[in-house]
Parts: structure tokens; C-alpha cells; sequence
């Protein structure tokens, strides 16, 4: 069952990239303004020839989309940048995604270890004033947009206090900034679900019984809240590890890390055509592989999911 | 004791009096007492007793009516450049300041706010309407068109969302239509799921079937129970996506994808309000102040609306 449905979801997950591919590639090449005329405006003649021709740029759009699927499925080649020349999207995939993986991970533990803490101890002091206290700053976290947040940080920290350097990379003390202003949002969502999913738990007849059978405030809370209401925590977990590599967009410009993000909206910017088709697919493969891999991780998880599934 | 109980079966006989009732002089058990509430008048109350739903909704009122008054009040336009007042502080004469153009940056934010609600508004009408048809349909007709509903549901929910609406800003160009599009096409699969979930529950409940067994025709159980009990999860959904399309707005335009000058949004500002943040916080402060307050009131009156029609939700 298992197999036929993981086979299922790679089949789609397939499709769905090829479907990606194509129309990124008919759609970027539909975009207005064009960043080869951009270079080589000056150039002579036959310069600007060789350089149309090296990008395939004096043939039709099919023939160039036949040419770039079988150079990418045969070679796992993205092409060569337009901007800059002899650099291709698989060297920047190749040098940065681990800095955007790192960054993303960090904040999300983070998020997820500072949110289910809060939301507990918001929710098993319901009513009191760190309840009311913890709700307030949820809310404020959620209503500020997160390039705010790392202004604030960049202000503050290493501007005014000058606890953490503004600018740099490499080692982890340039971590700090980012990975907080990244962080804070999803502690905010996380902690208010957390409050909600431990509340709606602690009503349950189990805890009564667990209760009713003698059993200690720490061992009711560790063993019987804390695992039930942390489920839908899990399922909040999936997509956001799915979404770790888009997220980063904002704080990576905002701090000048090298990470794929960064290059990412540069490429936008620049209307570099290779590099944004070769990023998009890269964040697509990214996307539908991390939503497969959280689908098993699920069945493995809430058994409930699986016995679902089976019965199907 | 006795004597009293021998003394009532003497003279025992049965007189009027006896069957007087007693205790219910003046009360009418069989009246109504109060007005029966509708739906909505029942969500309404509970609303209105929520203080910090009310907050919302005033708050949002107030920043709405704040937006279009304001560049009246102000009496100044939004685009107009005045090279000797670049980056005043916050005075009399310009409340928010000037921005480092010496445009009144009071008048820009509630202009650029307009947009910024416009296109949250937009977005989620989109959303709302394409997402609630194709939901509906495919709850109530099940079949193949569910089938089919569903499978362009799971297809565009494998698309990586943000990467989508850059691509499509990057090829439709800057206009807010582009923006529009793109942020509400992938948008609706959460709603048309929602509502299609609701329906399919719904369609089993044993009022429906009550409905139908009493002869009520399709149009009627979509009108009087299908539609009312969707409503309440839509709206809630509603408030909470409009907050949601103002931060992808205020993204897009932060990385230079958004609304393009010389009109402006909150997401604009903030992003230019950044880059003098070291020398004119204030810049970045009074864009941002409106946005929080705005997507605030939206939270406040969402989380309102969703204890208010749905009692099980309120702890």
C-alpha cells in the first residue's frame, strides 16, 4: 500500500515538474525586455551574432525549448548565466543552497522548539497574566511583516548595541540576525496553534482519566498533552519545511546572504532568463520532493493518517 | 397533628377554591419571552460582546476612513517633489514627516494604503469566488467533476507558491492587475478545498435529509442550509486572507516585484522607509504602524467572527 502510494505521489510530483519547466520556460521567454540586447548593444555585428547564437537566441522558442530539455535531462545542465558570463545556475546551486538549507533550519527548530514551549505555558495558564502576556506578543509577532522585524534587529542589535555585525558572513555569530528576524513569525503562528490544539486536549476524557488514576501534573503534561496536542504541530511542520528555501527570500536580500534566495531575486532583477528558469526549477524539485518526503513522514507519525490511507 | 388530619376528613368536600392554581398569577409559560434570534442575529450578538472584536472592527473603520480623508485633510498631493523639504521629521506642517524626495509622507502612506486594501480586497474576492464555485460544485456534484476539481487542486498545490507569483510578476510586468492575478491564482485551492469539505459534511446531516424527505427542492437546500452553514467559515477565512494578500503585496513590492512608482503601497514605503532606516527611522515607522494596525484589526475581527459562529471554538 505503501509503495503503490509513494509511486503515486512521485508519478505526480514528475509531472508536476515537467509542467513547471515548460511553462516557466514559455513564460520567461514571453517576458518583456530583453537582457541580451541590454549586453550587447554595443557590440559589432557579428559579436552580437556569436552571442545569440551561443544562447540559441535566433531560434524559435520550441527549438530552443527541444535544445534546453534534452541538455537538462541529459546533463542535469541549467545553462549558462546571460549576465554573467561563464557562471551557470548549477554553480550557484551548487555553492549556496546549503547557506539558504541552514539558515531555514536553524529558524525553523527555532520556531518550532520557542513555539511549542510558549503555547504550552500560555495554555496550561490559561487566564493568568503570562497567558495573557504571551497572546499579546503573538499577536503584535504576527502583524508585523518579517522584513520589518529585521530592520528593527539590524537597528537595534547591531546598529545602536552593536551586539552582532550588520554585514558579513561565514561564520556563526552572522547568523544571529537573520535567523531571528526569520524565526519570529512562525513562533508567533506556532505558539498560538500550539495554545489552541493543548487547550482543546486538556478537555479530553483521557486527561481526566490519566488524572483520575494518580497520575503527576509533570507526567500528564509530558506524556499526555504534550503529544496529543503537539500533532497538528506536525502537520504544520510539513509544508513549512517545504517552504524553508522560499521563505528566505526578503532576509537574504536584507542581509546580503549568499544564499539561493538572494540569487534568486537578483536573477529576477536582472531578467537573467537561464538563471531564473534554472533557480525556479531547482525550488520547484525543492518543493514537490520535501511535500513527498512529509507525506511518508506523516503516515510514520499519526498512525491514525495511515490506517486512513490503508483503509482507502 | 391527628386532630387536624380527623378534622380535614370531617368537613372534607370540594370547593372551588381548591383547584385555584397557585403561583402562576401574572406569568404566561406559554409566551415567547424573547424575540428567536436568526443565525445571524445570534452571531451578531456574540460578536458585539466581544470587546476586542469590537476593537477591530472600529480600529479598521478608522484606518479605512483615515486612508480616504486623509490626503483631503492633508491638502497635499502624494507625487508632488519638493527638492527643500527632503526628509523633515515629523512636525505640524507634515505629520509623518517628508520622504527623501520632500514628498508628504502622511499623504503617501494613506494613498499607498488604498492599494495595499485594494489589492488584499481584490485578491480575496478572487480567491473567494473562484475557490467557493469550484468547491461548492465539486462537493455537491461529486462524480467526475469532483475528481477533476480535485486534481487541479492537488496540481496547483504542489506549485511553490511564492516562486509562482515572481515568475508571473516578472512576465505580465508590473501592473496591479499582474499582481492581482498572480497572488489569487494559486490562492483559491484552500478555499475550494474548505468549502468542497464543508458541502460533503454537510450534505450527509440529518437536517438536510430532513429538508429533502419534506420535499425541499435543490435550490432551496442550497439557499437555506448549505449556503448559511458555509458562509460562517468563509467569512472567517475572508478576514483572514485579506491580511495575508497585503503581506504578499508588501513582499513583492520589498524585492521590487510590486506596484510600481509612481503609485506606491505600504510594501513600498516600508521597503524605501528601509533603506533610510539609519538616519530617518520614522520613514519606516509610520508605513509599518498602518500595516500592523490594519492587519490587527483583521485578526481581531477573524478571531471574533470565528468564536462568534462557532460556539465550540470558544474556550
Amino acid at each position: 500500500m505503501m509503495v503503490k502510494f509513494i509511486g503515486k505521489r512521485v508519478a505526480y510530483a514528475v509531472l508536476t515538474l515537467f509542467l513547471i519547466t515548460t511553462a516557466t520556460f514559455f513564460l520567461v521567454a514571453a517576458a518583456p525586455g530583453d537582457p541580451i540586447a541590454a549586453k550587447v548593444g554595443q557590440m559589432p555585428e557579428q559579436a552580437q551574432e556569436i552571442i545569440n547564437e551561443k544562447y540559441g537566441f535566433d531560434k524559435p522558442v520550441t527549438t530552443r525549448y527541444i535544445m534546453y530539455m534534452k541538455n537538462l535531462l541529459t546533463t542535469g545542465d541549467f545553462g549558462e548565466s546571460i549576465v554573467y558570463t561563464g557562471k551557470s545556475a548549477n554553480d550557484i546551486i551548487k555553492d549556496n543552497t546549503l547557506v539558504s538549507a541552514k539558515i531555514g533550519l536553524m529558524a525553523l527548530v527555532f520556531q518550532v522548539v520557542i513555539g511549542v514551549l510558549l503555547g504550552m505555558i500560555s495554555a496550561l495558564n490559561r487566564g493568568k497574566p503570562v497567558d495573557h502576556m504571551i497572546r499579546v506578543l503573538v499577536v503584535l509577532a504576527i502583524c508585523v511583516p518579517s522584513f520589518v522585524f529585521a530592520s528593527l534587529l539590524q537597528y537595534f542589535l547591531a546598529f545602536k548595541w552593536k551586539l552582532v555585525p550588520v554585514f558579513g558572513w561565514g561564520e556563526l555569530r552572522h547568523y544571529v540576525l537573520p535567523v531571528a528576524a526569520y524565526a519570529i513569525g512562525g513562533i508567533a503562528s506556532y505558539t498560538k496553534y500550539m495554545r489552541s490544539s493543548t487547550l482543546s486536549v486538556i478537555g479530553e476524557d483521557y486527561i481526566v482519566t490519566a488524572k483520575a488514576k494518580g497520575c503527576g501534573k509533570g507526567r500528564v503534561v509530558r506524556k499526555h498533552v504534550l503529544r496529543n496536542s503537539m500533532i497538528p504541530i506536525v502537520t504544520m511542520i510539513g509544508p513549512a519545511l517545504a517552504g524553508i528555501f522560499g521563505g528566505s527570500f526578503i532576509i537574504e536580500k536584507m542581509f546580503s546572504i549568499p544564499g539561493l534566495g538572494f540569487y534568486y531575486v537578483k536573477a529576477v532583477s536582472d531578467n537573467d532568463y537561464t538563471m531564473v528558469i534554472g533557480l525556479t526549477i531547482f525550488f520547484a524539485l525543492l518543493f514537490v520532493a520535501s511535500l513527498i518526503v512529509v507525506d511518508i513522514l506523516y503516515g510514520i507519525v499519526d498512525p491514525r493518517i495511515r490506517v486512513a490511507k490503508g483503509s482507502k | 397533628m391527628e386532630e387536624n388530619v380527623k378534622m380535614n376528613m370531617e368537613d372534607f368536600s370540594l370547593t372551588d377554591d381548591l383547584f385555584v392554581r397557585v403561583g402562576t398569577e401574572g406569568l404566561s409559560g406559554e409566551e415567547i419571552g424573547r424575540k428567536s434570534l436568526t443565525y445571524w442575529a445570534d452571531v451578531w450578538r456574540r460578536f458585539r460582546s466581544n470587546k476586542l472584536a469590537l476593537l477591530g472592527m472600529f480600529l479598521l473603520i478608522g484606518v479605512v476612513v483615515l486612508l480616504f480623508t486623509g490626503p483631503l485633510i492633508s491638502g497635499k498631493d502624494y507625487q508632488f517633489i519638493d527638492a527643500s523639504l527632503k526628509n523633515i521629521s515629523p512636525c505640524a506642517e507634515h505629520w509623518f514627516g517628508t520622504d527623501d524626495m520632500g514628498r508628504d509622507l502622511f499623504t503617501r502612506v494613506c494613498v499607498g494604503g488604498r492599494i495595499s486594501i485594494y489589492i488584499g480586497l481584490c485578491c480575496t474576492l478572487v480567491m473567494f469566488v473562484i475557490g467557493a464555485l469550484l468547491g461548492a460544485l465539486a462537493g455537491l456534484k461529486g462524480g467526475l467533476v469532483d475528481d477533476v476539481i480535485m486534481r487541479i487542486c492537488e496540481f496547483i498545490g504542489n506549485l511553490p507558491y511564492l516562486i509562482i507569483v515572481v515568475i508571473l510578476s516578472m512576465v505580465m510586468g508590473r501592473s496591479l492587475f499582474s499582481l492581482v492575478f498572480a497572488m489569487s491564482l494559486t490562492a483559491w485551492v484552500g478555499t475550494a478545498r474548505m468549502v468542497r469539505g464543508q458541502i460533503l459534511q454537510i450534505k450527509e446531516q440529518d437536517y438536510v435529509q430532513a429538508a429533502k424527505a419534506l420535499g425541499a427542492d435543490t435550490g432551496r437546500i442550497i439557499m437555506k442550509h448549505l449556503l448559511p452553514n458555509t458562509l460562517g467559515i468563509i467569512m472567517v477565512d475572508i478576514t483572514m486572507s485579506v491580511p495575508g494578500f497585503i503581506f504578499s503585496e508588501a513582499f513583492l513590492s520589498y524585492i521590487g516585484l510590486g506596484v510600481k512608482p509612481p503609485e506606491t503601497s505600504w510594501g513600498a514605503l516600508a521597503s524605501a522607509g528601509q533603506q533610510q532606516l539609519m538616519f530617518y527611522p520614522y520613514q519606516l515607522f509610520f508605513p509599518c504602524l498602518l500595516i500592523v494596525l490594519t492587519i490587527l484589526s483583521f485578526h481581531l475581527i477573524g478571531d471574533g467572527l470565528s468564536d462568534a459562529l462557532d460556539p465550540k471554538l470558544r474556550q
